[in-house]
């Protein structure tokens, strides 16, 4: 188990701020967020490559802050992988049999390591000579032979193609299964976040937003800034206008439509900024009268392989200039409404939960 | 004539000038004199002095280097620029200069306690060696740092968290990562270490038979207008040169492991 207390630190004029995290035994926790908010940093401060300024590291119990990287008993797989360009893939997967003594795994547990994530065969190659996913495999056989309970990934699959990555989170997680393994990963991609994370938290500006249970956070986004790293959404400014027991109405003057959203603690005259998931909206509902419905016109749709994209214009848009329209952007999975034309009317239907809505500041 | 033919041109300009001043020595010596002078007690004395006090000056210096350079490679220290700066200093100072201040530093306080109670370095074999030494050890820290800076620390820290202690890192990853680098520069700073004559001469004299390095016995012949033994003893100094250069090419002729 791996426990972060309160850790906060700083690398320049970037600072990390009271970072509380818990890997439970065998779990895989997930730190999502973009680019430049910090993650690596963290991870590197739990390996012991950067100091800290306040804070406290648990691993199994024990409070590790302070003691040198080789005394934590934690794995780190950078981004980069850092083979050691110097030896063959067998010796960087035994490098750590050359020190540890107490928590090296057996032969036996090596060989199944090695079978796990299908290097037999690369075994004597020189690592100059391995394809990309080819290394990615080596380094997680590498740290896992180290025998540590808490592995620490630092994106290790962003530069994989997807469907290599599928097959790798697979294996990772069979193995991260079988030998019991804490793994605190960092990522910025939501989809391998989904697929690997027991739990989440929201990195944004060195500061965590949200953390919990993957569902509950991709479910319930507390904070804006989570919407904009768990999701794709569609955002729209406007003014509380009415309240009501259990709900509230929005009135967003870009469409010139009102919303009934669930209300949360607003009051009359708030500012607030809803936001609606992509792949929440409904096209055209049975009963184009029901709270939440648009009438819009068909601006674009965007085919790929996983899913289809539609960009709407409202009919009662404000704005006389396009740049000054607000599209709405909806996702559809199914083939059967591919037909769409240009121009064409359609009704869209948000249901009211899955409308969040968030203060303005 | 472009800017490929031009600048081609003068590389073979550069070329040329060397070689004419290489063969013009050969117009001064016959086959036999060569050989003679070459296999005198003299001349092999001398290439054996060189050559020793060159090895054990580059020995000297590289224990001091390597801990050195990588500190300056991989720490930030209070006093790491003026450290930095230091090691230009056998290259902006003449070799003279050098061995003056070393000379002088003998006959101060502490330079005298050294010399009656430790080692006599003024016009001994340990002054040859202390004028190389001092010559070459700015440059083979220069070049071992630079070696290591080619060496990205996460290679170091990729092994710490694997079990390894910063010396077992250090002596694991780094170090052979490095060796290539560390090779070259040690055979270069032999080299330079066998060519050295101003500090030498300045610190050891020119005794014969004593502390008649490779450099210091041309200049002696020089000196007496023994034209036909300078030429020989230019032509072992100029054999060794290149032949040094081409091992170190062979060395680093690949790319280091660490940049693949």
């Amino acid at each position: 188990m791996l426990q972060i207390n309160n850790l906060s630190m700083t690398a320049g004029k970037f600072s990390i701020d009271d970072i509380n995290l818990l890997v439970p035994d065998g779990c895989c926790h997930v730190l999502l967020g973009g680019t430049g908010n910090g993650k690596t940093l963290i991870l590197e401060a739990i390996a012991g490559l950067r100091s800290i300024k306040s804070g406290e590291i648990y691993s199994d119990g024990i409070n590790i802050e302070g003691e040198f990287p080789e005394n934590r008993y934690i794995s780190y797989v950078p981004q980069d992988l850092a083979l050691f360009p110097h030896l063959n893939v067998e010796k960087n997967i035994l490098y750590p049999k050359r020190f540890k003594k107490n928590h090296i795994r057996s032969d036996e547990e090596i060989r199944e390591i090695i079978k796990y994530l299908q290097i037999e065969n690369i075994l004597h190659r020189s690592i100059k000579n391995l394809s990309g996913g080819e290394k990615q495999r080596v380094a997680l056989a590498r740290a896992f032979v180290s025998g540590n309970k808490v592995l620490l990934l630092d994106e290790p699959f962003s530069a994989l193609h997807f469907t290599l990555k599928r097959t790798l989170w697979g294996m990772l997680t069979d193995i991260q299964k079988r030998f019991n393994i804490s793994i605190l990963m960092v990522t910025h991609d939501l989809e391998e976040a989904e697929f690997l994370a027991d739990y989440v938290s929201i990195l944004y500006k060195g500061r965590i937003m949200q953390s919990g249970i993957k569902e509950e956070v991709f479910e319930n986004p507390t904070q804006i800034e989570v919407t904009k790293i768990t999701g794709h959404y569609n955002y729209f400014s406007g003014e509380v206008i009415g309240i009501n027991d259990d709900s509230c109405i929005v009135y967003i003057s870009s469409l010139d439509s009102i919303f009934s959203v669930n209300n949360i603690a607003f009051i009359k005259s708030d500012k607030v900024t809803i936001a609606i998931r992509t792949n929440k909206i409904k096209i055209n509902p049975l009963d184009d009268k029901i709270p939440n419905t648009i009438k819009c016109k068909m601006q674009n749709l965007y085919k790929t392989s996983n899913y289809n994209q539609l960009a709407l214009l409202p009919d009662k848009m404000k704005g006389e200039r396009i740049d000054e329209v607000e599209e709405i952007v909806v996702d559809f999975y199914d083939d059967k409404n591919l037909d769409f034309e240009q121009g064409q009317k359609i009704t869209i239907h948000i249901p009211i939960n899955d409308i969040y809505v968030f203060k303005n500041n | 004539m472009g800017m490929k033919k031009v600048s081609i041109t003068f590389s073979f300009i550069t070329l040329l000038f060397y070689l004419t001043l290489i063969f013009s020595l050969l117009s001064f010596i016959s086959k036999d004199r060569f050989f003679e002078i070459l296999f005198s007690e003299r001349t092999l004395f001398s290439i054996k002095l060189s050559m020793t006090a060159a090895f054990v000056a580059v020995l000297l210096s590289f224990i001091i280097a390597l801990p050195a350079a990588y500190a300056l490679s991989r720490y930030e220290f209070f006093g790491k620029n003026f450290v930095d700066l230091i090691l230009e200093l056998p290259m902006i100072v003449s070799p003279a200069a050098l061995g003056a201040i070393l000379l002088l530093f003998f006959y101060n306080n502490l330079g005298t306690w050294i010399q009656g109670n430790i080692q006599q370095f003024v016009f001994t074999f340990y002054g040859i060696i202390l004028a190389q030494f001092t010559t070459i050890l700015g440059i083979t820290i220069r070049m071992i740092k630079n070696g290591f800076d080619e060496i990205p620390s996460r290679y170091e820290n990729a092994a710490r968290t694997l079990g390894a202690s910063s010396f077992q890192a250090f002596r694991s990853v780094s170090l052979p990562l490095c060796r290539r680098s560390i090779l070259s520069t040690l055979i270069f700073a032999w080299a330079k270490a066998v060519g050295e004559f101003g500090a030498t001469i300045t610190l050891a004299g020119t005794m014969a038979m004593r502390t008649e390095t490779l450099p210091v016995a041309i200049f002696m012949r020089l000196s007496v207008a023994d034209i036909q033994g300078a030429v020989v003893l230019i032509t072992i100094l100029l054999a060794i040169g290149l032949f040094v250069l081409f091992i170190v090419r062979q060395v680093i002729g690949g790319k280091s492991n660490a940049s693949n």
